[in-house]
């Protein structure tokens, strides 16, 4: 029993579609042409359409009530709508058969009018001494979409790396050079034809023949490199400079097989740099000639009057030695004198050590010092020339300030610029107080100096330490500006602002 | 012990002292005083002359010696100035200085000057 049931089934298998009837045949047929992704149309020899599916529908946009019994031509654009008809009458006359059995690349044209690509395969049948052709229309629009989006990808990305301001090459692992883009054969004077398929130590200098091996050896360990300044040599022999960003290339199973590098050329930006810095130097070195010259006067009085202290002590030693026999109280009055004299010496020479710190131009050179004794100095010498101006001096200095590592000339400098400063601020007003405060807070040393002076002009206020801005009639607007130099080669920060009636201007130095 | 002294007003210490040494040296009475407030806190009684150095906080030496003159003290004042212009000596001999004097000065010429004034 078993065995006869199975032998049943295999004829069942072996039904074909000649069982299905005619009806049935129909059926399957509509099934098919309603389940086919593609386009599927007959037309007749003069081109009129006969069957039409739904793929087509959703293809065209025409319903099949709107295109059977129309000629084909109108779901074409020119010139295949030309080359149907050419067709079709060459097929009538000759036989010849051009697109018959195979299939190409054309272009359908939708109801809206828009067009889109397709691949039509056609084929040719006849039905009861009619003849007909089939024509299959597979949609190409999603994958042309998708190759230009790719190849328009690839173009973009070749686009950015050929236009870009710096040199972007690559290598294999064995250092041979796999790309070069155009700003690498400005930088490096080799054209990408002339690089390409050689080794990268053609653009290595001498001495630095094993920096590339390195850089690869780095890569593999799992370390980049970014804005690494280094030395390339040109075509020509000289050194270029470059800031150099370093990245693994990786093949599709995630092997690296080689590495991108890419180079910003840094030689103009260094030599602005050095003629920038050599700039400020000598701008500082202007700017304390020139606050000098107005500081002269000043000093001059200074050291006038130790001068004047020293030669009276000296004449009036020697008046009291004059007599035969001095009395012990004139001799002990003359060496009083005399050690009174050297004082005065020593403080001239104080004097004089100052001015040429001030007017002296040298590189930064930093030391523990007393803040509270740095302060203090500075402000004694700010206040030189003003000691007759009727200002009250506050000094509150937190006791037991700690030793800030300095340059104390630079950092009394700027109190001092900030102290003169204020003494030309009240120069006009009626109340003229002068407060010096230092104290340590969270964010470092604080030290703030602070007038009570019509303040800060909001026009200024903003663009107070940009340099050659100013509201003195003879001054140059660069004091400020070497104040903030100094403070933040220090590390520290300048800020300046309104209070009360007058400015204050607070300093922040970094403790350690 | 009520003899005339000299009357030195001057800010910068070591000036002072100096002056005052070198006046005594030569045998006058010196008398400091280190501002122009201090000395007007005074009998100026025996005041035999004054001298003033310009530049001092608070009253300045020209205030100082207005101030002096407007009492009716006629007595000399030798002025001391660090600095000098032709504006500034134009107001120190207005305001009734003696004499005036650049520092740093001859030693001799102040005691030829203090001498004088203090004779006369």
């Amino acid at each position: 029993m078993r065995s006869s049931s199975l032998q049943s089934e295999e004829i069942e298998d072996r039904q074909d579609l000649s069982d299905f009837g005619t009806r049935g045949q129909a059926g399957l047929l509509a099934a098919l042409l309603a389940t086919a992704v593609d386009g599927i149309i007959a037309i007749d020899p003069k081109g009129h359409i006969l069957l039409y599916n739904q793929a087509c529908e959703r293809l065209f946009g025409y319903r099949a009530s709107e295109v059977v019994g129309q000629n084909v031509r109108m779901l074409m654009p020119e010139p295949y709508r030309h080359e149907l008809d050419d067709y079709i009458a060459n097929y009538s006359g000759t036989g010849e058969r051009r697109v018959i059995g195979g299939g190409r690349e054309v272009v359908g044209r939708r109801k809206d009018g828009s067009t889109f690509p397709m691949y039509l395969s056609v084929g040719e049948g006849g039905l009861t001494g009619q003849r007909f052709f089939v024509g299959i229309i597979h949609d190409l629009s999603a994958l042309r979409w998708e190759t230009e989006q790719r190849e328009g990808a690839d173009r973009l990305l070749a686009q950015i790396v050929q236009s870009s301001e710096d040199a972007i090459i690559s290598v294999a692992l064995d250092g041979t050079i796999t790309s070069w883009n155009a700003a690498a054969e400005r930088i490096y004077g080799f054209s990408a034809s002339d690089a390409i398929g050689w080794h990268i130590s053609m653009i290595l200098p001498p001495d630095r023949m094993g920096e590339d091996d390195e850089i690869i050896s780095r890569l593999r360990s799992g370390l980049t490199m970014e804005h690494y300044e280094t030395v390339r040599r040109h075509k020509d022999g000289h050194d270029v400079l470059v800031s150099l960003s370093v990245a693994p290339i990786f093949d599709a199973s995630g092997v690296m097989i080689g590495a991108s590098k890419t180079a910003r050329d840094v030689t103009e930006r260094k030599r602005s740099e050095e003629k920038l810095l050599g700039m400020q130097n000598e701008l500082a070195h202007v700017g304390r000639l020139s606050a000098m010259g107005q500081m002269s006067a000043a000093i001059a009085h200074e050291l006038n009057q130790p001068l004047t202290a020293i030669a009276n002590y000296a004449k009036a030693a020697q008046r009291l030695l004059q007599n035969e026999n001095p009395e012990p109280r004139q001799l002990q009055s003359a060496r009083e004198a005399m050690e009174k004299a050297v004082t005065q010496t020593l403080r001239a020479g104080t004097i004089i050590r100052y001015l040429r710190d001030f007017v002296e131009k040298r590189e930064s050179r930093k030391c523990p010092e007393d803040m509270s004794e740095v302060i203090r100095e500075a402000v004694s010498l700010g206040m030189v020339g003003h000691s007759h101006s009727n200002i009250k001096l506050v000094l509150a200095l937190k006791p037991g300030l700690p030793r800030v590592s300095i340059d104390k000339v630079q950092i009394q400098q700027v109190l001092l610029n900030l102290v003169r400063n204020a003494m030309e601020a009240m120069a006009e007003v009626k109340r003229r107080e002068l407060t010096i405060s230092c104290d340590v807070g969270d964010e470092g040393l604080i030290i703030m100096v602070q007038d009570s002076g019509p303040g800060l002009a909001p026009q200024v206020a903003s663009r107070l330490f940009q340099p050659f801005v100013t509201t003195k009639a003879d001054g140059m607007g660069i004091g400020l500006k070497i104040c903030q130099s100094i403070i933040e080669g220090h590390g520290g920060t300048i800020t300046a602002r309104q209070s009360g009636p007058g400015a204050t201007f607070v300093i922040q130095l970094p403790l350690g | 012990m009520n003899a005339p002294a000299v009357y030195v007003v001057d800010d910068d210490e070591a000036v002072r002292d100096s002056i005052c040494l070198l006046l005594e040296s030569s045998g006058f009475v010196a008398r400091e005083f280190a501002s122009a407030e201090l000395l007007l806190a005074t009998e100026p009684g025996h005041m035999g002359c004054l001298l003033l150095d310009l530049h001092m906080p608070g009253i300045s030496g020209v205030e100082l010696l207005r101030l002096l003159r407007a009492r009716g003290i006629r007595r000399p004042i030798i002025v001391v100035s660090g600095r000098r212009d032709h504006v500034q000596d134009a107001e120190v001999w207005a305001a009734g200085a003696t004499a005036l004097l650049s520092k740093p000065f001859d030693d001799q010429q102040l005691l030829d000057l203090v001498a004088q004034a203090m004779g006369a």
